[in-house]
């Protein structure tokens, strides 16, 4: 196993690697520049000003020459300067990637911790109004546009009953902790309606599927009851496909709930990644995503562990599952 | 003898030392990755117009070795001579000209046929591939095979699922026969069948041999129906060929331990109840890890130190050299009609 | 054994009394009859062979017994009773306690009929756990001597192996330990042995005699295979399409069958050293449960129907002895 996660690691530096390249090649084939900007932002640069200014920067050069100047950079660990912000790349990220653990943490625990248990229920009481009632509810959640549930529970909750603030992280000399929680009560559950509802529909599923096999049929005759049956017997067997999904959309938290953020003006991942590669800031943009891409590896990398420990079945020595 | 074949050379199938093994674990980073050694050196022939059984239960290497025969393994080692052309080295065209003469049915009547065709386009499939005939003449060879094994062709727009499993083996069995085929190796073809319905499809394949001279590999189990169609039998044990010999012999004078054990195994309707203490002990040893020496030796009643430490030859026997065991102390005593209690 | 409901001779009474027992599956076109009211007994000690193909309804069969028949199916009619308890009677909470306890059952593949994630082990100590008190301690150790009395080598290595460690005839013991955990009277093997290599068939055949010998349980034992049924069975009782055609003692239905049908399946069977050209075959097909003929079920397929066994049901008639079968012309040579 030790081996497995070693060779594991060995490949998402690979791939980590090569997406560097694919994100940074990507950016420079976008039209227009930092320089670009300038102008539009200084209408008395002038062309000969432009052209010094990228022989300053080195946009003249070929992209990738530009490539190897970053990466040579990057691997003594200097990730270089947000244009943006005007401050080193690593200096910035780490505010905005605190803002979107307590958002996503908060709303993935949360959503998690719902939908098993509901999924569960709606499993057992299949075809029967409790299932039916949870079915239309998650069908509601996963096809509600996020953008206008945010307006919704701003308009009910920051506006109409006004208990709850309608944006930002903190409020103007606050800070505290009862503070920052008060801001994220609306951007988590706006995230977290869509994420129940398709988590529970998930485990719902694999939950009537597990049911449905032999070793229930077993239990059963063995004179367990329907709980036990449930939770000792078909709990852990369904959870193995429902890890799939969890740790797919795991990767996903990172680069962030763009919409949500914007909506509520909550600094996350999301709005970095967006407005820094729409003001074509590289360093910026390039780290970000490569976080991002880091993290989805690692969360496959978990999912795949977990698997392994769920499941007896799965063996990573190379040798497990041969019969005796 | 056989309608439409060419005068055989030889034996119309001839495999010689075939050894097919999968890797299993393996990849990048694992620290070992073992062998399924699934087929071990197996040889025999079978001559045109012949039933050829190949017995033996799960993990001998039968399925396996049949899949190789026909071309959907790759052998690791040994050939398969086929109308006197090695099967083991061909590839492509070559490939696909061989296999017009040999055709396969498979165990599975449910998993065999694609449920999104129209049953007689399933049958008709193998003529599309190898280009022959007109569409007319292609729609009549259907009407004629399907009416052949027991169908009706005006069902041929139905699809698989308005079938029952026999039928439906019927439908496999059409597309087997379509070509024209001088091999028709069937794997396990009755296990998923009914009681009633295994008759009913032996009597057919037997009906087929008859009229068409169709030689046939039978991979099987089920040594009762072994007895009732086959000429030849081959006995398999965790990839070794243990004994052969005509049908008859075989079940008269069994000569290896475990066909001796297979053999008493069987039960027999009306046979009274189960002496006990005359089951086989212990367990098929996994293909992953074989025993030394003779693969059966650890479940033997008659197994010596020779037998830990060497494979046993198939050795023809002096009275009767069709008759090839691979044994060190095979049996000698000319034991009763073969399963009567 | 006895057919109709009426008591054997055995002291105590038998162990499973079963009387017009129907169970329905609901369909587009009405209630599909799984089992259209049958009626047996099997005494103490006694091993009853069920012999059917597929569709005759006697897997459904044991499943009523335990109460486990699969929604939205349900026992339509009849009463099922296990000594004196009046099974078809109790609530889910009384049978929950008599499963496993009075009446067990070994299904016929041990692969997905234990739970993977669990060890081996753990399945069988929790079916002695549920039933009686004591530590997880005292559990193991009964599971442990489940696991020796099934005789798997190596019993402490058994219980911490998965089930996808053991063979396929090791898992099947590891089921028979599991349904014998807490000694029930009656064990209901439902193709236990179909999916097993025949020396491994001939080994749980043995093993099962033993286990009836040492624990004394009436046994029902179902299969398609004749014979194995054969091999093990006391008494045997033909179903066809849900009903009971013919039952007596092993002896008699071997040696002089009087049904049609169970005539047929002897026939088509080929033996070793048999030597027939040709089998006799049985014309059509597994018999619909939908479309049945009004009379006889096997009224389109057997040689010697005639009208009255297309239109009237036959009972089951006793043919001496104990022996019965439902045909009008029962013990008639076949034309």
């Amino acid at each position: 196993m030790t081996r497995y996660i070693a060779g594991r690691l060995v490949e998402s530096v690979v791939v980590l690697i090569v997406m560097s390249f694919v994100i940074y090649a990507l950016i420079g084939l976008m039209p227009g520049d930092p320089i670009d900007l300038m102008i539009q932002s200084d209408p008395r640069l002038t062309p000969a000003d432009a052209a010094r200014l990228r022989a300053v920067y080195g946009l003249d050069k070929p992209l990738a020459e530009r490539y190897l100047a970053w990466a040579a950079a990057a691997l003594a660990g200097d990730f270089g300067n947000s244009r943006l912000y005007a401050r080193p790349v690593l200096d910035v990220m780490p505010g905005f990637l605190l803002n979107t653990v307590n958002l996503m943490g908060l709303s993935f625990v949360i959503s998690v911790a719902i939908a098993i248990p509901l999924g569960i229920y709606a499993a057992l009481r299949q075809q029967r109004a409790a299932d039916y009632v949870v079915n239309l509810a998650c069908f509601a959640g996963i096809s509600v546009p996020i953008f206008w549930l945010a307006l919704m529970l701003i308009i009910l909750f920051a506006v109409l009953i006004p208990i709850l603030p309608a944006s930002g992280v903190s409020s103007v000399g606050g800070g505290g902790f009862l503070d920052l929680a008060r801001h994220l009560v609306l951007p988590v559950a706006t995230l977290t309606i869509f994420s129940i509802g398709s988590y529970t529909r998930f485990m719902r599923a694999a939950t009537i599927e597990v049911m449905r096999q032999d070793y229930i049929r077993t239990a059963f005759a063995k004179g367990a009851s329907r709980g036990r049956v449930v939770m000792r017997h078909a709990f852990r067997n369904a959870l193995v496909s429902v890890v799939t999904i969890v740790a797919l959309s795991f990767g996903t938290l990172f680069s962030g709930a763009l919409i949500t953020e914007t909506m509520f003006a909550y600094p996350g991942m999301g709005k970095l990644i967006f407005d820094s590669v729409m003001g074509n800031d590289f360093n910026m943009a390039l780290v970000a995503l490569l976080f991002a891409t880091l993290v989805t590896l690692l969360a496959n990398l978990g999912a795949d562990i977990a698997y392994a420990w769920l499941d007896p079945r799965i063996s990573y020595g190379g040798g497990g599952g041969r019969p005796r | 003898m056989s309608a439409g074949s060419h005068a055989p050379a030889g034996p119309l199938l001839e495999v010689e030392g075939l050894v097919k093994h999968f890797r299993m674990g393996g990849g990048l980073f694992a620290r070992h990755s073992g062998r399924i050694q699934a087929v071990n050196g197996v040889s025999f022939t079978l001559a045109a117009g012949e039933t050829l059984a190949l017995v033996g239960e799960s993990g001998c290497g039968k399925t396996t070795a049949a899949r190789t025969i026909a071309r959907l393994y790759r052998p690791d080692a040994g050939s398969v001579r086929f109308q006197g052309r090695d099967l083991a080295g061909l590839r492509g065209r070559a490939l696909k000209s061989a296999r017009r003469a040999l055709q396969m049915v498979f165990q599975d009547p449910f998993g065999s046929l694609n449920p999104r065709l129209p049953v007689g386009a399933i049958i008709n499939e193998p003529l599309k591939i190898h280009g022959i005939g007109t569409r007319a003449e292609r729609g009549e060879r259907l009407a004629r095979v399907m009416t052949q094994v027991g169908l009706n062709p005006r069902d041929a727009e139905r699809y698989p699922h308005q079938f029952s499993g026999g039928q439906r083996q019927r439908i496999a069995i059409a597309r087997a026969l379509v070509l024209e085929p001088e091999l028709i190796i069937a794997d396990e073809p009755l296990s998923a069948l009914d009681v009633s319905i295994q008759s009913q499809i032996l009597n057919l394949l037997k009906d087929i041999q008859e009229d068409r001279g169709l030689a046939f590999l039978f991979i099987t189990h089920d040594l009762a129906v072994v007895d009732h169609f086959a000429d030849r039998v081959a006995v398999m044990y965790l990839g070794h060929i243990v004994e052969t010999a005509r049908r008859e012999a075989l079940f008269e004078t069994p000569r290896h331990p475990y066909t001796r054990a297979l053999i008493d195994a069987v039960p027999v309707p009306g046979g009274g109840k189960r002496r006990l203490g005359t089951a086989t002990a212990g367990d098929v040893p996994s293909p992953a890890a074989p025993p030394p020496g003779c693969p059966f030796h650890p479940r033997c009643p008659r197994a010596s130190e020779t037998c830990r430490r060497t494979m046993p030859a198939l050795e023809p026997r002096a009275e009767d050299p069709g008759h090839r065991v691979a044994c060190h102390h095979p049996l000698e005593a000319p034991t009763g009609a073969g399963g009567a209690p | 054994m006895s057919a109709a409901g009426s008591l054997s001779d055995h002291g105590g009474g038998p162990v499973l009394t079963v009387d017009g027992l129907e169970v329905t599956f609901p369909t587009a076109d009405g209630p599909l009859r799984a089992v259209a009211g049958i009626s047996y007994s099997i005494a103490p000690a006694r091993t009853l062979g069920v012999v059917g193909e597929s569709g005759c309804g006697k897997s459904v069969t044991a499943l009523a017994i335990l109460g486990l028949v699969p929604p939205p199916g349900r026992i339509a009619g009849g009463t099922v009773w296990l000594g004196d308890l009046e099974v078809t009677a109790m609530d889910e909470a009384a049978l929950t306690a008599i499963r496993g306890e009075r009446v067990s059952m070994v299904f016929q593949e041990p692969m997905t009929a234990l739970n993977p994630v669990l060890t081996v082990g753990e399945q069988i100590a929790e079916a002695w756990a549920l039933h009686r008190e004591g530590s997880p301690a005292e559990a193991r150790q009964a599971a442990l001597e489940m696991i020796a009395r099934v005789r798997i080598p190596d019993p402490v290595r058994c219980f911490d192996d998965y089930p996808h460690h053991l063979s396929g005839g090791m898992r099947q013991r590891a089921m028979i330990a599991m349904a014998l955990a807490c000694g029930p009277e009656l064990l209901i093997a439902d193709e236990p042995t179909t999916a097993l290599d025949v020396t491994i068939q001939a080994q749980i055949i043995e093993l099962m005699m033993e286990m009836q010998a040492e624990f004394g349980m009436a046994i029902q034992f179902i299969s398609h295979n004749l014979g194995v049924v054969s091999e093990i069975a006391d008494d045997v009782m033909v179903m066809y399409a849900g009903h009971i055609v013919e039952i007596g003692s092993s002896a008699q239905i071997f040696a002089d069958p009087r049904h049609p049908y169970t005539r047929a399946l002897m026939e088509t069977l080929p033996r070793i050293g048999a030597r027939v050209h040709r089998l006799p075959a049985i014309p059509g097909t597994v018999p619909d449960l939908g479309a049945l003929p009004a009379g006889c079920p096997f009224s389109d397929r057997c040689p010697l129907a005639d009208a009255t066994c297309r239109a009237q049901r036959p009972a089951l008639e006793d043919q001496g002895g104990g022996h019965f079968a439902a045909c009008f012309k029962a013990g008639e040579p076949a034309p």
